[in-house]
């Protein structure tokens, strides 16, 4: 054992924590070696000196205001501890709550059809959105009827050009009601006619987003059919409801308009182009209906969905087109 | 808490050296346990866990940004001068002050070894636990420090 060897032996000598071997080995070293001996007694002591440090006695009342420190938490530090939670408690709780609210935002689309249409609109290209307040109001009053138009709830505010052709379409309706109700009650509501019933006769089928296309986007070739104009902005139920399913779709939109110009008619487009999954609105004279359906017959497959008994003299046709 | 109060206290004024300091490191010590004692689950003794969180909290406050090691080292020599053994010689004394010097002037990572073994008695495997550590860093860390103390109490031996 050489005298680099022997001190690094010192601690464990000093904690007495030497096998025999070792023991052996130092102290034999020790006996032939002055100055490890000499090193050795230095560290003896220095230990020695670090073992009489006595312990430092907390201070007097430390106990009793250490207690009063843990009853009277600021509540910031509770906060924080409570935000702040441990990571083997706080992850499981993230998780959890990213499952709950994944589990509700899903529950609450499938329940939710509005939502469902939301998402699906920007995609069809149907006019379904929320901005279209002309159009919602007209939704109002499908539902309500005629007669309820007061209760309906207030739309946003429509340029002036929409307001009157709003309030015209109010002034023909209320004319269309009184002559309805003056007449004798026939065996089946008209589907214009002021009553809840008969204007959910001529509503969609269920579950399906039909709206009639807004008026502002009535087309400028109207210019010379006033009355036919007034009809569109009616915002009334139609008074026919058709599904065509066209045998060829990418000319139905030029089929369609030369076929609502032949009647004499005026076409709404909800979109630039008509197309599947297109709502359209056509108003004709009425006596020009024959001629029109005869023609949407050739177009497509033409089914009639609702249809009130009688016709007005302008006539207002809800098409959807197949998607 | 009353069984470890004296001694809690005494690991962080050792380290410290400033008493202000200890007492508000061994308060939040006893906070923390009683924050967190429904954690404790008895695998190692409550002792490990105390001096662990004792030894955490004086080397965090000592590697402080704006805690200047000389700080540190007058308050333990104030400490020590503090506190004589009324029964002592001068000469004593000054061994007892230089001692603390001594110890004051290691590394941080000596100081808590020779705090832990010499000042308190901990064993190797408890120093070794609570500082997270290998038991054979423990024993270099403390024979270095020792030899260091030694050569800083050189003229006192003599």
């Amino acid at each position: 054992m050489n005298c680099r060897e022997a001190r690094e032996l010192f601690s464990t000598k000093a904690d007495d924590l030497l096998t025999a071997e070792q023991r052996a080995a130092l102290d034999g070293h020790l006996q032939g070696c002055a100055d490890c001996r000499h090193e050795w007694e230095r560290f003896r002591q220095t230990v020695s000196l670090l073992h009489s440090v006595g312990e430092a006695r907390a201070p007097a009342g430390f106990a009793r205001r250490v207690m009063e420190a843990s009853r009277r938490e600021p509540w910031h530090r509770r906060l924080l501890r409570g935000v702040f939670l441990p990571l083997h408690v706080r992850l499981p709780l993230e998780v959890a709550a990213l499952v709950l609210v994944s589990t509700l935002a899903i529950f609450l689309y499938r329940q939710t059809p509005e939502l469902q249409r939301a998402v699906e609109a920007p995609q069809s290209g149907v006019v379904a959105s929320a901005p279209d307040a002309p159009a919602k109001s007209a939704e109002a009053e499908q539902v309500q009827g005629y007669g309820q138009t007061a209760a309906a709830p207030p739309a946003a505010p429509a340029p002036a050009e929409e307001r009157q052709g709003v309030l015209q379409g109010a002034k023909e309706r209320d004319e269309f009601a009184r002559k309805q109700e003056a007449a004798p009650a026939p065996a089946e509501p008209p589907a214009v006619g002021g009553r809840l019933d008969a204007a959910r006769e001529v509503q969609a089928p269920r579950g399906q987003d039909v709206q009639a296309p807004r008026a502002k986007d009535v087309q400028k070739s109207v210019a010379g059919k006033p009355e036919l104009k007034a009809a569109a902005r009616a915002q009334g139920p139609f008074h026919l409801m058709g599904l065509l399913r066209p045998k060829s779709p990418a000319t139905l939109d030029t089929q369609l308009n030369d076929l609502v110009k032949q009647a004499g008619g005026i076409l709404v487009r909800d979109a630039d182009r008509v197309g599947p999954g297109s709502i359209v609105e056509v108003v004709i004279p009425r006596d020009a209906y024959p001629r029109l359906e005869e023609g949407l017959r050739q177009i497509g497959d033409f089914t009639i969905e609702t249809r009130a008994k009688t016709f007005p003299d302008q006539v207002r046709i809800g098409l959807r087109i197949s998607p | 808490m009353l069984t470890y109060q004296h001694r809690i206290f005494s690991i962080a004024l050792r380290m410290l050296g400033d008493r202000g300091d200890a007492e508000e490191v061994a308060q939040e010590v006893f906070l923390r346990v009683h924050r967190s004692i429904g954690r404790f689950r008895g695998e190692a003794k409550l002792s490990t866990w105390l001096y662990a969180i004792t030894s955490r909290l004086c080397l965090n406050r000592m590697r402080a940004p704006g805690r200047g090691r000389r700080a540190g080292e007058q308050a333990l020599g104030r400490v020590a001068n503090g506190h004589p053994n009324p029964g002592a010689t001068l000469e004593a004394g000054e061994i007892q002050a230089a001692l603390h010097r001594a110890i004051a002037e290691l590394d941080e990572e000596r100081r808590i070894v020779v705090v832990l073994r010499d000042l308190h008695g901990l064993a190797y495997e408890e120093i070794a636990a609570a500082l997270e550590l290998p038991l054979n860093t423990v024993r270099s860390r403390l024979h270095r420090a020792r030899m260091e103390l030694k050569e800083r109490l050189e003229r006192f031996w003599s």
